[in-house]
């Protein structure tokens, strides 16, 4: 759009290298722009392609708009000068205004340590909120130096039309914050839950009930997740995405199963009951509402079991008859969570769970190994096995591993669906 | 080679919209640049 902008405005064009650094520049700042709604917050999108899928468009596109801006300046060939007083447009020289380049230098310094600082997110091991903060604000910071210096050094964006536009998505980027850190928080703090129990499933692994305080609770689907806070206030960014395990036809309490991995999860079993929580959501779309295919195999690795659970509970609400294969990776056989309630709701519709250990105890009678390509190989025998609807959450080698598997199968890849909650 | 398409799509669906996307993006800019 602002290219389009550009080109219909009044000024005529320079050579290629000039015009190919002003069209990346502006590349670079309306894709930094349109990454503030693709932080994976927003229902309308993620419920659609899944939060996997907007993350990591989310973090591709900061990778080209990175290069775009990195290649912006060299490829000027026009002169830093005044304007000169035969050329109104500007179309020979470029802006020797000391502000209006320095915030587009700093702006061209900040960026490629911003996006190092995103990607090496894990090795760093900056605390959770920490890296919130910097990352929203940081963002911010960027995009204001670059629209200081888009309208301020830019020759097409000196035209009110596409000043008007980037101020516009500019602000738009504003309020894209607000609403996650202001908007969100004061709505939730207005639905507030309880944890009303704590219970350990498996090794380091919990179960969380919440239920909701004064309101009718969260409309959801069976296999989504939230953004949830626990015991901290509605506008602490101490909140993480779970999937909820409960079924939205059992009745308002919502449940979650929680492995201590990170810097909240590890201090999860302090927890008291009656302790205050915030949930932001429903988000997702790791779910088989209106699916119609004969059959449902819900396959995961250690605490990914948690949204397949939720599924497997309302299918059996919603006294769906269709076999459900249950196929369930963990390390040892300590790690295996709701092993009955499994068995249960698998074999009450004709179907079975395979358990995979990887570490397995002697004299394990269940499956040895991760699961794998070769595990699923010897599960879907039948081409009926093919019509189904596969639902994969667990670790990202074990999914790549099992789509992989599931196509050279025949299994078309619409059937399957997956949610990944790890990237880079 | 369907199987392949399958196996990218399924896979790599991201990255092909991300590739495709960004193909637009260059030749959009390529076009800007030469008109």
């Amino acid at each position: 759009m602002p290219l389009s902008l550009a080109w219909t405005g009044a000024r005529p064009p320079r050579g290629l290298l000039d015009e190919l650094a002003t069209g990346a520049g502006m590349l670079a700042f309306a894709i930094l722009l349109v990454e503030f709604v693709l932080s994976g917050r927003f229902r309308s999108i993620s419920a659609h392609i899944g939060m996997d899928v907007t993350m990591r468009v989310h973090q591709l596109f900061a990778r080209s708009a990175l290069v775009l801006a990195l290649v912006h300046p060299f490829l000027y060939r026009a002169e830093f000068d005044r304007a000169l007083p035969w050329d109104p447009s500007r179309q020979l020289t470029l802006t020797d205004d000391g502000t209006a380049l320095a915030s587009g230098i700093l702006a061209w310094v900040l960026l490629p340590g911003f996006v190092l600082l995103a990607i090496g997110r894990d090795k760093i091991g900056y605390r959770y909120e920490t890296w919130r903060w910097l990352h929203g604000l940081g963002a911010l910071a960027i995009a204001g130096l670059l629209l200081h210096h888009s309208l301020a050094a830019g020759r097409y964006s000196a035209d009110p039309l596409l000043a008007g536009l980037w101020t516009a998505l500019f602000v738009l980027a504003l309020l894209t914050l607000v609403n996650v850190y202001l908007v969100r928080p004061l709505l939730e703090q207005r639905r507030p839950w309880t944890v009303t129990a704590l219970r350990r499933v498996a090794l380091k692994t919990w179960e969380v009930t919440l239920e909701p305080e004064g309101h009718r609770g969260l409309a959801y689907r069976a296999g989504q997740y939230v953004w949830l806070n626990i015991g901290s206030s509605a506008f602490s960014l101490r909140e993480n995405p779970f999937s909820i395990a409960s079924a939205p036809g059992a009745g308002p309490a919502l449940q979650f199963v929680i492995k201590e991995l990170g810097d909240f999860t590890r201090r999860l079993g302090e927890v008291q009951a009656g302790t205050r929580a915030y949930v932001d959501g429903a988000h997702g779309n790791l779910t088989v509402a209106g699916r119609k295919e004969p059959g449902i195999a819900l396959i995961a690795g250690g605490v990914g079991i948690a949204p397949l659970l939720g599924i497997l509970r309302q299918l059996r609400l919603d006294a769906d008859p269709r076999p459900a294969l249950v196929v369930y990776g963990n390390r040892v056989e300590a790690q295996i969570a709701y092993r009955d309630e499994l068995n249960s709701l698998t074999r009450s519709r004709g179907g079975k769970v395979v358990h995979a250990l990887s570490e397995p105890p002697a004299g394990w009678q269940g499956k040895v190994g991760m699961v794998d390509g070769a595990l699923m190989r010897d599960l879907v025998t039948t081409p009926e096995m093919r019509r189904w609807l596969y639902v994969l959450c667990g670790p990202p080698p074990m999914m790549a591993a099992v789509e992989d598997a599931l196509i050279e199968l025949g299994v078309p890849a619409g059937q399957i669906l997956s949610e990944r909650f790890t990237y880079d | 080679m369907t199987d392949l398409l399958a196996r990218l799509a399924a896979r790599r669906r991201v990255a092909i919209v991300f590739w495709v996307l960004n193909a637009v993006l260059l030749v959009a800019l390529l076009v800007f640049a030469l008109r």
